[in-house]
């Protein structure tokens, strides 16, 4: 297999969108052709991570729209689906392709329309990632899912929602200067904890917006990347796992095994240890799963990551920053996007371009967590060539 | 007592529900029926304020995580009148009625 970088990366502004989803599709991949010397003929295959597109816009056949929107004709064009790992799994089914040898240049793209459908819909739509034929049958969410995750961490670890409205706080913060980000305004715990209850314990600012947008990445092999990029960003794990996609198939809530064993596989795969990370994107998709996904990836111990919120740690200038972008619950989630927005954000950091920038961020990682914790993708990256 | 319909894996004999064709733990198959029941304690709850479409009269609803004594958690809805009496911890009773899991 040969070794990957990523050489162009762009996105649109995450909200609320006018534009159609096709249309946010190809601005994200524009941007990114734009971001490298490529030529939209050199591309050899497109990926496109998408969750809910065809159930909340009635369009189907995406990745061919996309493609032939960018004036792209004749190559491979497949669309994948993990609920919200979807972005992940794109990005990392283009890496293959290229460190296989089936082309030389590849792209990945996400993307995602919500804030045109009623939240009843969209609510229902991302219910589609709870095994219908039990867990949704109660009338289960995926915010009542994290509630559940939340109200045992509580009760487990006695924490309480107060420490874990840190992660809004410090989201905020981090979002206030970034401009694609859908939420900007800063927030006070007392603020998060007394807006209105979505799944309690978890308020409407501890959840992720429901958002437009879309992001996307080219890939090529490592020893084509400097004559395509003046600062191409190594690959040096892409790992998916898959985990429970059902309630009773697990005996805890408080870790996803799909993280743990892709932080596992990853790490071994780059060679490092958590402690070698200098900056994390994670799927912050609820303020409680910022946590336990922190304590998932090895950066904390289980029952410490939200007194660590708290502390601190995971601020732009903290030991482990986390989410410098301001993560999912700020930027928003259009849920396709974001595993490739959780890239655009950490290849910044290692161009040492990114907008919240962490001092001397040498290697990235990536985590984007499908459904119940049954998809998920790490992804780890180093400027180091 | 009220028994509950689950599946056993006759290999790894893990607990699952249905439905399941083949043991989802070690894909062993010839999964077996078998009855246990349906005590156990709430291993956690949440309370749903925005529901999904279909569930705008239901809300605000309980849904519950119950951890059965057999080693099996289910997921239910609460129909009791006691909601401020939940507790993570409690014991509840989980059964099956028309087609879903519900406790009190």
């Amino acid at each position: 297999m040969r070794e990957v970088a990523i050489i162009g990366v762009g996105m649109t502004n995450f909200g609320k969108i006018t534009d159609s989803l096709v249309e946010m599709g190809v601005q994200a991949a524009e941007k990114a052709i734009n971001d490298c010397n490529v030529e939209k003929n050199q591309i050899e295959a497109l990926f496109l991570g998408n969750f809910v597109g065809e159930v909340l816009t009635g369009q189907a056949l995406l990745a061919a729209l996309i493609a032939r929107g960018l004036g792209i004709r004749g190559i491979p064009v497949t669309k994948v689906e993990g609920a919200c790992a979807s972005g992940g799994i794109a990005l990392r089914q283009a890496i293959l392709t290229v460190a296989s040898g089936q082309a030389d240049v590849a792209m990945a793209v996400g993307a995602e329309k919500m804030t045109a459908s009623p939240t009843e819909k969209v609510t229902g739509a991302l219910a589609g990632a709870l095994d219908q034929q039990l867990d949704g049958r109660s009338g289960l969410t995926f915010p009542g899912f994290f509630g559940l995750v939340a109200q045992r961490y509580q009760a487990e670890f006695h924490s309480d929602m107060e420490a874990v409205a840190h992660v809004v706080v410090k989201s905020r913060a981090n979002a206030g200067t970034n401009p694609v980000c859908y939420l900007r305004k800063q927030v006070s715990v007392e603020e998060v904890r007394g807006s209105y209850p979505v799944a309690e314990p978890l308020r409407l600012m501890d959840c992720c917006p429901i958002s437009d947008g879309a992001a996307a990445a080219v890939v090529c092999p490592v020893d084509m990347a400097k004559k395509l990029s003046g600062q191409p960003v190594k690959v040096l794990a892409s790992v998916q796992t898959s985990g429970a996609p059902r309630i009773s198939d697990v005996s805890s809530l408080l870790s996803f095994e799909a993280t743990t064993q892709a932080a596992k596989l990853a790490y071994n795969q780059a060679g490092i240890t958590a402690k070698d990370v200098d900056v994390v994107e994670l799927h912050d998709c609820f303020s409680i799963a910022e946590v336990v996904d922190s304590e998932d990836l090895g950066f904390f111990k289980k029952g410490e990551g939200a007194e660590a919120v708290k502390a601190g740690l995971t601020a732009v200038d903290g030991d482990i920053p986390i989410n410098p972008s301001g993560g999912l619950i700020s930027r928003g989630h259009p849920v396709g996007a974001t595993g490739l927005a959780q890239v655009y954000e950490i290849v910044r950091q290692l161009q040492g371009k990114a907008v919240n920038q962490v001092r001397n961020a040498r290697m990235g990682l990536a985590h984007n967590l499908g459904g119940t914790g049954a998809t998920c993708t790490v992804t780890i990256l180093t400027n180091d060539l | 007592m009220k028994l509950l319909s689950v599946l056993q894996c006759p290999k790894c004999e893990k607990l699952q529900l249905a439905p399941a064709a083949v043991c989802r733990h070690c894909g062993a198959g010839e999964i077996k029926e078998t009855f246990i029941t349906g005590t156990g304690e709430l291993y956690s709850y949440t309370i749903i304020h925005v529901p999904p479409e279909g569930w705008e009269k239901e809300v605000p609803c309980i849904v519950g995580v119950i951890s059965l004594v057999e080693g099996l958690n289910v997921t239910a809805r609460y129909i009791g009148k006691a909601k401020e009496n939940l507790i993570v911890g409690i014991q509840v009773e989980v059964w099956l009625e028309n087609n879903e899991f519900i406790f009190h």
